[in-house]
């Protein structure tokens, strides 16, 4: 290893602790003092990025951890709690409209209740990141339809799905795409102890809204109508 | 049978959870660290730390490597600090280190033993991003450049790079404040 290396190595990656390296330091007086007032260099730099940390960050992170824990479970519970009522409740519900449940609601509603902890994801969507993940689908939609905080690629009972979440107006909005065209139907209400909703038939699809809030789910109803511009 | 396999998932939970917590006792004081340094904000960056840990139990089952915890959590501090400017990473590569910007060692430089922490940190504030990311990440989690390059989804050369202009950068931050307190 030659002086100009060795100073690279020093100034980019000063751990090295390859031989080439450590041999040349040791027997080059002028790299060697460069490397010690690089190391000293790197003391002050050490105690400057070590800003102080605020008191109790461990604990706020467990508590809010046990808390997020606490929540899911409750979800969990809820959800449970359905479970050995769900059909009924489907019965109930999609009576009124449909002689017979659509099989596809019990299995967006299964899903959107395995993955409740993504209605509290924070992040945002851009417009340009849903419509890709809506293309295949032959489904777009257009700056109107709102603030996504979660979207991503699903596995629905084995077929590849979507299932994004918004911010709604008292509570979030999930819109799960599921590619399966309905039967015979254009739109069907749906709910459950937790989520109320709607499903849509595309010539390729399902859409379903979903929300605990009924009012942020007509918004969204509303939005998600004047949105959707492509139903191939 | 059925109570033993609740039992082993009992023990599996509190397995977990002890292992989450030994991660939020250890690293959490660095992650905090690296949240402030990218956000330049104590408040943003306790938030940053928060969002972290929650994906980090979300996802705990998929960390094999107990070694590779603090700086799978760098990585995960990062994307969340990245969603907040709703960018993905599409920084541009910087090209690598060329033979010519070393001749900057042809002189031994003063070592700055003496300068002050706030200097230090004003200076750090005022570095580009792309710059003090990697220097931090160097200083704070004792990373390689490839550590880096591997956290921040960069080449390694790229991350030398950075490093190299970052420190160089540093430095004549650092002594145009010793001139300026020198003309005071």
């Amino acid at each position: 290893m030659n002086c100009l290396a060795a100073r690279r190595t020093i100034t980019t990656d000063i751990t090295d602790k390859s031989s080439a390296f450590v041999k040349h330091v040791a027997g080059c007086p002028t790299c060697k003092s460069f490397y010690e007032k690089q190391l000293k260099f790197n003391s002050v730099l050490k105690k400057a990025v070590e800003v102080d940390v605020p008191e109790g960050l461990a604990s706020r992170i467990l508590v809010e951890h046990n808390l997020h824990k606490k929540k899911a479970g409750t979800q969990k519970y809820r959800w449970s709690a359905v479970a050995a009522s769900v059909l009924l409740v489907f019965a109930v519900s999609i009576v009124s409209t449909f002689n017979s449940p659509p099989a596809i609601a019990g299995v967006i509603m299964e899903h959107a209740h395995e993955e409740l902890w993504i209605l509290d994801d924070k992040g945002h969507v851009t417009l340009e990141s849903l419509n890709q993940l809506l293309k295949p689908h032959g489904v777009r939609a257009d700056e109107s339809i709102g603030y996504a905080t979660h979207a991503g690629n699903c596995i629905i009972q084995g077929k590849q799905g979507v299932h994004i979440v918004f911010a709604g107006k008292n509570a979030p909005v999930t819109l799960i795409v599921f590619p399966e065209a309905l039967d015979d139907a254009k739109s069907v209400r749906i709910s459950d102890h937790f989520f109320k909703g709607v499903l849509m038939g595309t010539n390729q699809s399902t859409l379903a809204v979903l929300s605990e809030d009924e009012e942020s789910l007509k918004i969204f109803e509303a939005r998600l109508n004047a949105s959707l511009m492509t139903f191939i | 049978m059925k109570d033993n396999t609740h039992q082993a998932g009992l023990v599996d939970m509190t397995t977990k959870e002890q292992g989450f917590e030994s991660m939020v006792h250890a690293y959490s004081k660095d992650i905090y660290r690296y949240g402030y340094w990218l956000s330049k904000n104590s408040a943003i960056a306790e938030d940053l730390v928060q969002e972290t840990f929650l994906r980090a139990w979300r996802a705990i089952d998929s960390l094999n490597d107990a070694k590779a915890a603090k700086s799978w959590l760098f990585t995960i501090l990062r994307r969340e600090n990245a969603r907040r400017f709703e960018k993905k990473s599409a920084q541009a590569e910087l090209t690598t280190l060329d033979d010519d910007m070393m001749e900057v060692f042809a002189v031994v430089e003063d070592d700055f033993a003496n300068v002050d922490n706030m200097a230090v940190r004003s200076a750090l504030r005022q570095l580009p991003a792309s710059y003090a990311e990697p220097l931090v990440l160097q200083v704070i989690g004792g990373y390689s450049c490839d550590e880096i390059a591997t956290i921040i989804g960069a080449k390694p050369g790229a991350v030398m790079t950075r490093v190299f202009r970052a420190r160089q950068k540093l430095r004549k931050l650092l002594e145009e404040d010793e001139a300026k307190l020198a003309s005071i």
